[in-house]
């Protein structure tokens, strides 16, 4: 069971997260933008975080860069899930080396089983790099 | 302790034991300054603010004795909200703070501010190609640096003409007739434009910017790798 | 092909970028929503056939509007205008938005009294003007709990008749609606301050009333912010 922060504008698309999410034994809060993730990270500590990118307001990769900036939060897996398609950013260093993106899943293409297996998988990384 | 009034860019923040955060500053007059935001951590304090990084703010700080000074408060001025609305600008953005923060390791140039602030208008301004904002940057960081090529005369002391083709050597930083030479004389006339006064808005007004800009990106991106230390 | 066509061309081709990328939202619920069920009990079954129902037409519509919005662009020198009953078209209006809003926890209200007023304009185009705005004013105002209250107004404004929908948004300022109306097809989130998609809703409303030479606007009614369409009333329904 992990605590889980899911960042998404589209409400239908976030309680189906959550759904399955919990499903699999997982405790979330869910946030449509980025200044109120930051306050709900602050209280729940989470384990991972699956953020879409096209926020209101502020985007996700704003985000990102006020996460990382705090140092509990610096290697805490986070998941993009997102409708934008990472063959946008392939080329950038910024966003796959100092933003710490631990894995990227473009919604159009991504299942619901693939979301189960990403957050398991970077769950059982950070337990292994913890130990 | 005196107190300082300034404007400035954020340019990071980083935590700092239990309840502050180190935040650093890129100013007008001073260059880059280094100040602690005491008990400020995420939304505590009127400081926290928000996650706004793509902005100007007013300042105030007492100066440190040490590297580091006071922040006493801060008030926003103008925040380019469109960069954020375009994740290709965002990310550009953030190259330049990035850039821009390992360049001015070492001094604390006052120009950089306006560069900074220039590019930040410029991408917040959906008229003016990327492409042509990156290499500007990069151009105006060269400046900085000191380390510009010659674009009032070639290799050889002679105007430029319209008829000849030129190619670029590094160990002169010059432009060399050549036959077969990539660039004319409107590509150097851009990279004369930029490091002259001239913002990426006004340059947006040339004929045929956008190509010509597009031609230059890799003599620019390989005189700013080679020059700018990051 | 002249200037004037050729510019035609490129806005439809922009606004057709952003209608499929506006598109991949409901279809992406559709496919999200029928794999849930299929992972889980049967118990959130009738939600989840809301859900699909709900994207699919939403999708659906989005295609037909800006098909519309083409037909009546390319009709414009011919373009019928009819003496229309407003307050009907926003009934109209309320009842096809009310399982969208359901569907996004969102309550849609009319809030002006009955009304007999008429306003000269295309009957279809203003209806699908409307529903496209509102289903990006809703969707953007969804929140989990409490759900969002989204009303149609109608009032007059300097000889005008203004129509629109209103919820407790922030005030949008006129000239960030010009910029997003200008540059929809440059940017993902051209109307950020509103939403995060790329609100293709706005920009196909915009399109249509633009064919009937009517101006979306931004607007406050009863407390509340919103987008409206001013219009010319007409005089005819009042002499029958």
């Amino acid at each position: 069971m992990a605590r889980i922060l899911v960042i998404e504008p589209n409400i239908i698309l976030a309680e189906i997260y959550k759904k399955i999410l919990v499903k699999n034994k997982h405790k979330v809060w869910l946030t449509k933008d980025a200044q109120t993730a930051i306050n709900i990270a602050d209280k729940t500590n989470p384990e991972i975080v699956i953020l879409e990118l096209q926020l209101p307001q502020h985007n996700g990769l704003e985000f990102l860069y006020e996460f990382r900036s705090y140092n509990e939060w610096r290697n805490t897996p986070v998941i993009i899930q997102s409708l934008i398609s990472p063959n946008e950013f392939k080329d950038n260093y910024i966003l796959w080396h100092k933003l710490g993106i631990n894995s990227y899943l473009y919604k159009p293409k991504s299942t619901l089983l693939q979301l189960i297996d990403c957050v398991n998988s970077n769950l059982s990384s950070s337990v292994h790099s913890s130990l | 302790m005196k107190q300082i009034n300034t404007k400035g860019i954020i340019l990071s923040r980083t935590n700092f034991g239990e309840a502050d955060r180190i935040i650093t500053i890129l100013t007008p007059d001073n260059g880059k300054v280094r100040l602690i935001a005491k008990g400020v951590r995420k939304i505590k304090s009127k400081l926290a603010g928000g996650i706004e990084l793509f902005a100007v703010s007013q300042i105030t700080y007492i100066k440190g004795r040490g590297e580091i000074g006071t922040l006493i408060s801060t008030r926003l001025i103008h925040y380019y909200g469109f960069i954020s609305s375009n994740l290709e600008r965002t990310m550009a953005g953030y190259d330049f703070i990035k850039q821009l923060n390992r360049a001015t390791e070492e001094m604390s140039e006052t120009g950089y501010f306006n560069v900074l602030e220039a590019s930040f208008a410029a991408l917040d301004n959906q008229n003016i190609s990327l492409n042509l904002i990156q290499n500007w940057f990069a151009i105006q960081l060269l400046r900085l640096s000191g380390q510009t090529p010659h674009t009032d005369k070639d290799s050889a002391g002679l105007n430029f003409s319209k008829d000849t083709n030129y190619t670029f050597s590094f160990d002169s930083m010059s432009f060399t007739p050549h036959a077969a030479g990539p660039f004319n004389i409107g590509h150097i006339k851009v990279l004369h434009l930029s490091l002259g006064n001239n913002s990426p808005r006004a340059l947006q007004r040339i004929t045929g910017i956008e190509d010509l800009s597009r031609d230059i990106t890799p003599l620019i991106q390989t005189m700013f790798r080679t020059y700018i230390r990051l | 092909m002249g200037l004037a066509n050729s510019s035609q061309m490129n806005e439809s081709l922009d606004l057709l970028r952003v209608v499929a990328e506006e598109i991949k939202r409901p279809l992406i619920e559709i496919a999200r929503s029928s794999e849930l069920v299929s992972l889980t009990d049967q118990s959130a079954l009738e939600t989840v056939i809301a859900t699909v129902e709900t994207s699919a037409n939403t999708a659906l519509d989005l295609i037909d509007s800006y098909l519309l919005g083409l037909q009546l662009a390319g009709q414009q020198q011919f373009l019928q205008l009819e003496p229309i009953s407003i307050g009907s078209v926003l009934y109209d209006t309320a009842h096809d938005l009310e399982k969208f809003a359901q569907v996004y926890n969102a309550k849609v209200q009319l809030s002006f009294k009955k009304t007999q007023r008429s306003v000269m304009a295309h009957g279809n185009g203003l209806h699908a003007a409307l529903v496209n705005m509102g289903r990006v004013i809703i969707e953007s105002q969804a929140e989990h709990n409490p759900p969002a209250v989204i009303n149609l107004g109608l009032h007059n404004y300097a000889g005008l008749i203004v129509a629109g929908i209103y919820s407790d948004m922030e005030p949008i300022a006129p000239a960030y609606l010009r910029a997003a109306c200008k540059l929809y097809s440059r940017t993902r989130q051209p109307f950020r301050q509103l939403s995060s998609s790329s609100a293709a809703g706005i920009f196909i409303a915009h399109n249509i009333l633009q064919a009937m030479s009517v101006r979306l606007r931004t607007a406050r009614y009863n407390k509340q912010a919103g987008l409206a369409i001013t219009l010319q009333p007409s005089y005819q329904m009042q002499l029958v």
